[in-house]
């Protein structure tokens, strides 16, 4: 029996599972982040609108950059300032 | 111990080390910022009035006398109406400019100028009955009254969109000697 092969197998150390949460949208009227979308190297370019995705690291102890884009559906004429809003995003095995 | 016990003790370590390892739960959670800046801000500059120079004028029934002024750069003034019955209106001093204003919009974009407020010549015998405004885009346009409107293109962001007005002044009688005023305003929007 190869123990340590068992642990690998078991824990799938390799591809987390990315979750998004805590969504926060713009405050001021007439804009939304309304779609978010994220790519890495291996997984390509996937939704992640509301809902959770895969990010597979490829190399052990080195960052792998999860790079996110989206679209603001604009439905006003928005105030001249800087609009902000942001979500969580948790890895997790 | 058997070889058999053995195998038994090691897979049934395997499965409780199993068992024990779904208990841990590795997370980490960050915080994705989006940020967006708006600027839509809209800048004028009153840069020179329509100045349509000094002028004799001799008014004769049943002329219809009119000065142009120019919007294209060339800044002139030219007697345009019909003058059969002798009417005279002979410039004495040319014309220094012609209206400009300038607009600026922190990106390249379609503006909408709108007339108002306009007050005409109070001297009787005196109209400014057109005004035309000409951009680099938009060529010559008409903007004789309050409430019309026309289109203003800038054409570099941030910079400074020169909008040039010319215009015509009908005469119908003879003015006193003075300088003689009108004005209207002229409101750029989105």
């Amino acid at each position: 029996m190869d123990f340590s092969e068992w642990l690998v197998q078991f824990v799938v150390l390799d591809t987390p599972a990315i979750t998004r949460s805590a969504s926060l949208g713009f405050e001021g009227a007439g804009l939304s982040l309304t779609d978010t979308d994220y790519r890495t190297a291996s997984d390509g370019n996937n939704a992640l609108d509301t809902d959770t995705g895969t990010g597979t690291t490829l190399v052990d102890a080195t960052d792998d950059a999860v790079t996110f884009g989206g679209v603001i559906v604009i439905t006003a004429t928005p105030a001249d300032a800087t609009h902000t809003a942001n979500f969580d995003v948790t890895f997790s095995y | 111990m058997k070889c058999n016990t053995f195998k038994l003790v090691a897979m049934t370590s395997a499965v409780a080390l199993s068992a024990a390892s779904s208990n841990y739960a590795f997370a980490q959670t960050e915080t994705v910022n989006a940020q967006l800046i708006t600027s839509s801000a809209i800048t004028t500059t009153d840069v020179s009035d329509m100045d349509f120079g000094e002028y004799l004028i001799q008014f004769v029934a049943g002329d219809t006398p009119m000065l142009t002024l120019t919007n294209d750069g060339s800044v002139a003034v030219t007697q345009t109406g019909a003058v059969g019955n002798g009417s005279q209106v002979i410039q004495i001093t040319a014309p220094a400019s012609e209206g400009v204003v300038n607009v600026q919009t922190p990106a390249p974009a379609t503006l909408t100028i709108t007339r108002s407020a306009s007050s005409d010549f109070a001297d009787g015998g005196l109209s400014l009955t057109d005004t035309d405004y000409r951009t680099a885009n938009d060529g010559n346009n008409a903007l004789d009254a309050d409430a019309a409107t026309g289109t203003v293109t800038t054409l570099v962001a941030a910079t400074d969109e020169a909008v040039t007005f010319g215009g015509i002044i009908a005469i119908t009688a003879t003015p006193g000697d003075a300088t003689h005023a009108a004005n209207f305003d002229v409101t750029f929007s989105y």
